[in-house]
C-alpha cells in the first residue's frame, strides 16, 4: 500500500519534470525541433516498460499540466491526451501485444492522429479557426516524436529490458 | 461480460476527466493547480535567460586545453551573459519609462513566464494578475511603446497576453499617411499580421508607419504597432491589404508593460 503510493508521487513528479522539459524546449528550440512531445514520448515508454493501467491517469495528469499553460478551454488537452492513450492502452493489449519498438513506433504514430484528432475537434469547437501550417506542425510532430520514441526505446530494449526483468 | 466491463471504465474515466473540468471551471480546484504552477512558474523563469543565452553567445563551449582556464572561461562567459540580461533588461525600463513620463497612463511592469502550450496560439503568460488590477483588453506594450497584444484571460497572479500576429488577434489600427488611413489588423497564426480593409482610393506606401486608431476599446489611440512591408491592391475589390511588420521582435519579449487605465 505504502509502495504504491510512493510509487504514484514519484510518477507525479516525474511527470511534473518532463513536462517542464518538455517546455524548455518547445520554447527554446527552433521550429520543427520544437515540435517534439516529449510527454507523449515518456508515457509511450512508460507503457513499453510497465504495460499498468496507470498510464491513462499519467496521460491525465500530463493533459491538466498542458491545460494549465494553455489559452484554450480547460479540458482541451486533458480530454485529447487522456482519451487517446485509453485507446492506445486498449490497442496495446488487443492487437500490439508483442511489446516490440516495432509496435511501439507505430503506436507512437497513432497516439499523435489520435491526440491531434480529438485536439483539433475540440480546438474548432472552441470557436478557433484552422489553416495548413498546423497541419506542417503535426506532421513533424508525429515524425520527430516517433523518431525519438524509436530511439529510445529501442536503447532501453536492448540494454535495460534483455536485461533486467522489468515487466 | 468484458464489453461491457470496458464501457464501465471508459466511462468512469470520462466522467472523471469531466468532473475535473467542471472543478476547474468553478474554481474548487485552485487549491491543488495553485501550488503546481508555482513550482512550474518558477523552474520555468529562466527559460528566456536561456534562449537569449543561446542566441547570443556562440563560444561558450570552445575547448582550451587546460581544464582550469576553460572552466574560468565558461564561468566568465556566463556572468557576461548574466550582465548582458540585466543590462538588457535595464534598457528595456528605461525605454518603457521614457515613453510613459509624458502620458497619463496607469501602467504595470511585468515579467514574461512563459508562452502558451497550444501550437496555433501567439500567446504569453505574464506574472500580473487579477491582484495587479489587470483587466481582460487592457494593453500591452514593450520598448517606447511599441503595442505588441491584448490581456484575454487573468488569474490571480497570471495573465494571458494574445500577441498582434495570433490568428485570434483583431486590432482597429490607422496609417500615418496622408489620408490616415484606417483598416483591421489581423494576426495570421504567428506567421505574419495583414491589414484589411484599407479603402482602395487611399494611398499607402511600404515603410508607412502603422499605430493604433484608438477604436478598439482597451487600447489608447497612437501606440506604435509597425510598418506596412507590401501592398496588396486588386482593382476589382473594394479594398486594399497591406502585410505589415511588427517594430517589436515577437518572438523574444521578456518585459512588457500593461497599460491598466488611460486618465484623460
Amino acid at each position: 500500500m505504502l509502495k504504491n503510493i510512493i510509487n504514484s508521487i514519484l510518477y507525479i513528479i516525474l511527470t511534473i519534470i518532463i513536462f517542464i522539459f518538455n517546455f524548455y524546449f518547445y520554447s527554446v528550440l527552433p521550429f520543427p525541433f520544437n515540435t517534439i512531445n516529449f510527454v507523449i514520448i515518456y508515457l509511450l515508454i512508460f507503457l513499453g516498460i510497465k504495460g499498468h493501467g496507470n498510464l491513462v491517469w499519467l496521460a491525465f495528469f500530463s493533459g491538466f499540466l498542458m491545460d494549465l499553460y494553455s489559452d484554450l478551454y480547460f479540458g482541451v488537452f486533458t480530454i485529447s491526451l487522456t482519451f487517446a492513450f485509453l485507446f492506445i492502452y486498449w490497442l496495446y493489449y488487443e492487437f500490439f501485444t508483442n511489446k516490440s519498438v516495432l509496435s511501439l513506433t507505430v503506436m507512437s504514430v497513432i497516439t499523435i492522429l489520435f491526440f491531434r484528432t480529438f485536439y483539433t475537434g475540440l480546438f474548432i469547437f472552441d470557436g478557433k479557426y484552422l489553416n495548413s501550417d498546423i497541419f506542417i506542425f503535426y506532421l513533424w510532430e508525429m515524425f520527430l516524436t516517433t523518431f525519438f520514441v524509436f530511439i529510445f526505446y529501442f536503447f532501453i530494449d536492448k540494454f535495460i529490458l534483455k536485461n533486467k526483468n522489468f515487466r | 461480460m468484458v464489453t461491457k466491463n470496458k464501457t464501465t471504465i471508459f466511462f468512469s474515466i470520462f466522467f472523471v476527466v469531466m468532473i475535473f473540468v467542471v472543478l476547474h471551471h468553478f474554481k474548487m480546484i485552485t487549491f491543488l493547480e495553485k501550488p503546481i504552477i508555482s513550482f512550474i512558474d518558477w523552474s520555468l523563469h529562466p527559460v528566456n535567460n536561456l534562449k537569449q543565452f543561446f542566441k547570443s553567445n556562440d563560444e561558450i563551449f570552445t575547448f582550451e586545453d587546460k581544464i582550469y582556464f576553460e572552466d574560468l572561461k565558461k564561468e566568465n562567459e556566463v556572468i557576461k551573459n548574466k550582465l548582458q540580461i540585466i543590462t538588457e533588461e535595464n534598457e528595456e525600463f528605461k525605454k518603457q519609462l521614457n515613453f510613459f513620463s509624458d502620458k497619463n497612463f496607469v501602467y504595470l511592469s511585468a515579467r514574461v513566464v512563459s508562452r502558451t502550450i497550444n501550437p496555433l496560439g501567439t500567446t504569453l503568460i505574464i506574472d500580473r494578475g487579477i491582484e495587479d488590477n489587470i483587466e481582460i483588453g487592457n494593453s500591452v506594450i514593450v520598448s517606447d511603446g511599441i503595442f505588441i497584444g491584448r490581456i484575454i484571460e487573468v488569474e490571480k497572479n497570471r495573465s494571458t497576453v494574445r500577441l498582434i500576429n495570433d490568428n485570434n488577434s483583431v486590432v482597429a489600427a490607422t496609417i500615418i499617411n496622408n489620408d490616415k488611413s484606417l483598416g483591421l489588423l489581423e494576426g495570421g497564426y504567428g506567421l505574419g499580421v495583414r491589414m484589411n480593409y484599407i479603402p482602395q482610393n487611399e494611398v499607402i506606401n511600404p515603410g508607412d508607419v502603422i499605430v493604433s486608431s484608438g477604436l478598439t476599446e482597451g487600447i489608447p489611440k497612437g501606440l506604435l504597432i509597425g510598418e506596412v512591408e507590401i501592398i496588396d491592391k486588386q482593382p476589382h475589390e473594394p479594398f486594399q491589404q497591406a502585410v505589415i511588420t511588427p517594430l517589436a521582435d515577437l518572438g523574444y519579449i521578456n518585459l512588457v508593460s500593461v497599460i491598466i487605465k488611460e486618465n484623460k
